[in-house]
């Protein structure tokens, strides 16, 4: 579901489902999860939710997903035939699957799954991420105050995806946010977050005329690079995922000159 | 109501330094108005260019300021007596001042009027006087207070704007109707010659002015002639 | 929806580094006035039309009689009735949604009224010269940062706040904070105080002073100027409707001359009169 330009309606409806996810995780029984904080493990990049167990409550399911199709809908009523089949088409076996299949990020199953089923590509991927995050990130509260720092190119400690976005706060420490379940761990400045390179001839700051609080670091080792805004001058601060939506303009940047999403990680 | 051709005679009305510090006035005045018209109104914004830009208009704003302020020194100079002459007649009230405002409506729009005999300025034009004068220096101190703001305290300068913007709304009432009574008014065209040229038909100074016309005559100075014709005109 | 916002500014922790001058230098790329920053401390430093902010060092004998250092960031107050916006004759100065009040440089036409009218002086004249040499006025003051409230960011001055002198966010927020500050050091201080002067409405630049404003050099009860309103809300508009009815009279006069009248001028009027009387 990438849109090329980020309208304000959806950017609006991004709000919407934030809220939404929200109350989920709100609603959530904190003993669904149950992880494993091995910090042996995690220290060679494993992410946290390879560790984890979710217990997903099938009713709750259904009742999200409900929730989810009234709110689709609302932005868009054609929706509702396809999004009717999902809900007929799911059973408890199918929803632990897809909870599974998010997490690995398994392109490949939903879109034999959408195949089959006669659906739009992006709608099993997409309800499954969307369901998936309450969990994730309330994995991610529970386990913040342990989590102080990432390996370089392992992406998010708690989910595992890809590193893109930073704020400054303080007196200008760079913090990494994980967009897709809020967790967020300290890096040193002048470092990058896909290949750990701290050389600083290859390390540069990309900047916006006119934007005085948004920066892009890359990095000429390894081509990756990480959004880094300063979101200490805002009067509000976005949530991480609203903050990386809104800086999109900063992915087309830093990918017209050159850079990518993650690096090529030479190991 | 027949009218010959008879050759007109004139009675002297005003004198040179009258006739220039009225009209030195009056294109000031005008100029001033114009110059302030874009800052009074958004509507004539438009003014602005025609002015060199607003500080064109402040500069020559502040130049007709000075040739509004100069002809009342040019006639106290150089005609003396008769500005003193004015401010007398302008504390000279009596009955027929009174009687001149009954009929004056019936006048102005034009219908029958017994208008009283008048003295050498008609009560109207007293009062015309008094309150040109009165916003004269409401207007012209003021504006010293908002040209000069660094020697004056914020409130006074305050007030000032105030001030200048009621002056110059009276005034501006004021003259629009003084105007209509002397230029365009058709009872009033005979007057306008003595703004101008200084001297008046005789017999339109007798119509309208009859208690100075007969002074006048009492004094002597109006010939026999002159006064004769007219009379036999009217009778 | 816009927010209405406030920038609170807590004197208590200002330590007078003058960053909040810089950062506004900078965001708004006004030109350096060397003369602002000769000697190290002024107790009278004004805003210019160059320089919107200006921190103000104030010698205070307190009441033990102990001299005291006073530190006060000054811009313009952002009033919700604001004078300057009352006096302006050519609507170019309005208030956004923010709460700020800003000048459009476009309207303006440096005629001044605005300065002589503030009740706090933090608005200015400032010189400039076109193409072709000739000088040209625009009225000039602190913009709140508008164009960076826009993007959704704080003023210059308050991101750079280091002791945290100044904050920035909703209005009930941050009359929350100043209330609340105000009983932690109320004790301290006691003749402390928050300046939101109710004269002009409430402002969008709000204090919280050590010492009573007039230490500060601020005005202890400002308000729209009472000349101003009666100018704008009364002369004016009365002005424009008596000019609108004399031409109207003028206008009837006219008219009925030409129905009543066809002959043009009559001098028959007068002369019965003269007549009767004799
Ligand atoms: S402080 Fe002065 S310049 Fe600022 S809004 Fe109020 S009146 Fe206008
Ligand atoms: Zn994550
Ligand atoms: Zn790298």
């Amino acid at each position: 579901m990438k849109t090329s330009v980020v309208s304000n309606e959806y950017q609006k409806l991004q709000e919407e489902i934030m809220k939404l996810q929200e109350q989920w995780k709100q609603n959530l029984n904190p003993d669904s999860i149950d992880f494993r904080l091995d910090s042996e493990a995690m220290k060679t990049g494993v992410p946290l939710v390879a560790l984890t167990n979710f217990d997903v409550k099938f009713p709750l399911f259904v009742q999200w997903v409900d929730e989810l199709k009234q709110l689709l809908m609302s932005q868009n009523a054609d929706l509702e035939s396809q999004l009717n089949r999902v809900i007929e088409l799911i059973d408890e076996e199918t929803a632990k699957v897809w909870m599974e299949e998010a997490f690995s990020f398994n392109h490949l199953y939903f879109k034999k799954f959408a195949e089959e089923n006669v659906l739009d590509e992006w709608i099993p991927p997409f309800l499954a991420e969307t369901l998936f995050r309450p969990y994730l990130q309330l994995l991610s509260e529970k386990t913040q105050s342990k989590i102080s720092q990432a390996v370089a190119g392992c992406g998010c400690p708690v989910c595992g995806e890809p590193v893109r976005l930073g704020q400054l706060e303080g007196k200008g420490q760079k913090i990494l946010y994980c967009p897709r379940c809020h967790a967020n761990w300290p890096e040193k400045k002048l470092s990058c977050s896909h290949c750990g390179n701290e050389d600083y001839e290859k390390m540069k700051y990309l900047t916006v005329e006119g934007k005085p609080t948004e920066q892009i670091h890359v990095c000429d080792e390894c081509k990756g690079y990480t959004k880094i805004i300063d979101t200490r001058q805002f009067i509000t601060k976005p949530s991480p995922e609203m903050l990386d939506l809104k800086t999109i303009h900063l992915d087309y940047i830093a990918q017209e000159n050159g850079y990518m999403v993650m690096g090529e990680i030479k190991k | 109501m027949s009218k010959q051709q008879k050759p007109k005679k004139y009675v002297k009305r005003f004198s040179k330094a009258f006739i220039w510090a009225h009209a030195i006035n009056a294109l000031s005045f005008f100029a001033l108005y114009i110059t302030a018209l874009p800052m009074y109104t958004e509507f004539f914004d438009w003014l602005y260019p025609v002015f060199g830009g607003p500080a064109g208009a402040r500069l020559l704003h502040r130049i007709f300021a000075v040739t509004f302020v100069l002809p009342t020194l040019i006639y106290i100079i150089f005609d003396p007596k008769g500005f003193l002459f004015w401010l007398k007649e302008l504390v000279t009230w009596k009955k027929r001042d009174v009687d001149f405002f009954k009929e004056f409506p019936k006048e102005f729009f034009g219908m029958k009027a017994k208008m009283p005999k008048q003295g050498f300025f008609n009560a109207g034009e007293k009062i015309n006087s008094w309150i040109q004068i009165f916003t004269a220096v409401l207007i012209i101190f003021s504006g010293f207070t908002m040209w000069f703001p660094e020697y004056f305290p914020d409130t006074v300068v305050q007030w000032g704007y105030l001030l200048h913007n009621i002056g110059f709304g009276l005034a501006i009432a004021v003259v629009v109707g003084h105007i209509y009574l002397s230029v365009l008014h058709p009872g009033s065209t005979p007057a306008f010659r003595g703004v101008i040229k200084g001297d008046v038909d005789a017999e339109f100074a007798k119509g309208h002015y009859r208690d100075w016309y007969d002074e006048l005559v009492a004094k002597g100075e109006i010939d026999e002639d002159g006064d004769k014709k007219s009379a036999d005109k009217t009778a | 929806m816009a927010k209405e916002y406030i920038k609170y500014v807590d004197v208590t922790k200002c330590d007078g580094c003058r960053a909040c001058m810089v950062a506004c230098k900078n965001w708004n790329d006004l030109p350096a006035e060397p003369e602002e920053f000769q000697g190290s401390l002024q107790s009278h430093a004004k805003v210019t039309a160059n320089t919107w902010n200006v921190l103000n060092f104030i010698e205070h004998e307190n009441s033990k009689g102990d001299l005291e250092y006073l530190f006060r960031h000054s811009s313009c107050f952002h009033c919700t009735d604001a004078a300057c916006e009352k006096v302006c004759p050519e609507d170019a100065i309005s208030y956004t949604d923010f709460g700020s009040v800003v000048i459009n440089n476009d309207k303006c036409v440096g005629c001044g009224y605005c300065v002589q009218n503030c009740p706090f002086d933090v608005i200015s004249l400032a010189t400039y010269k076109d193409k072709n040499g000739k000088e040209y006025r625009k009225a000039q003051k602190c913009t709140m940062c508008t164009d960076r409230l826009e993007e959704g960011m704080q003023p210059a001055c308050v991101v750079t706040c280091h002791p945290g002198a100044m904050q920035f966010g909703n209005k009930e927020d941050m009359l929350t904070l100043a209330e609340k500050r105000l009983s932690e050091i109320k004790e301290k201080f006691p003749n402390a105080n928050i300046y939101n002067p109710a004269g002009v409405g409430g402002t969008h630049t709000i204090y919280v002073l050590a010492e009573k404003p007039s230490v500060y050099g601020l005005p202890e009860k400002p308000k729209v100027p009472t000349s101003a309103v009666i100018w704008k809300d009364y002369a004016q508009p009365i002005g424009k409707l008596m000019l609108g009815a004399t031409t109207m009279a003028v206008m009837a006069g006219f008219v009925s001359n030409k129905l009543f009248n066809k002959g043009g001028h009559d001098h028959g009027q007068d002369e019965e009169g003269g007549d009767s009387d004799e």
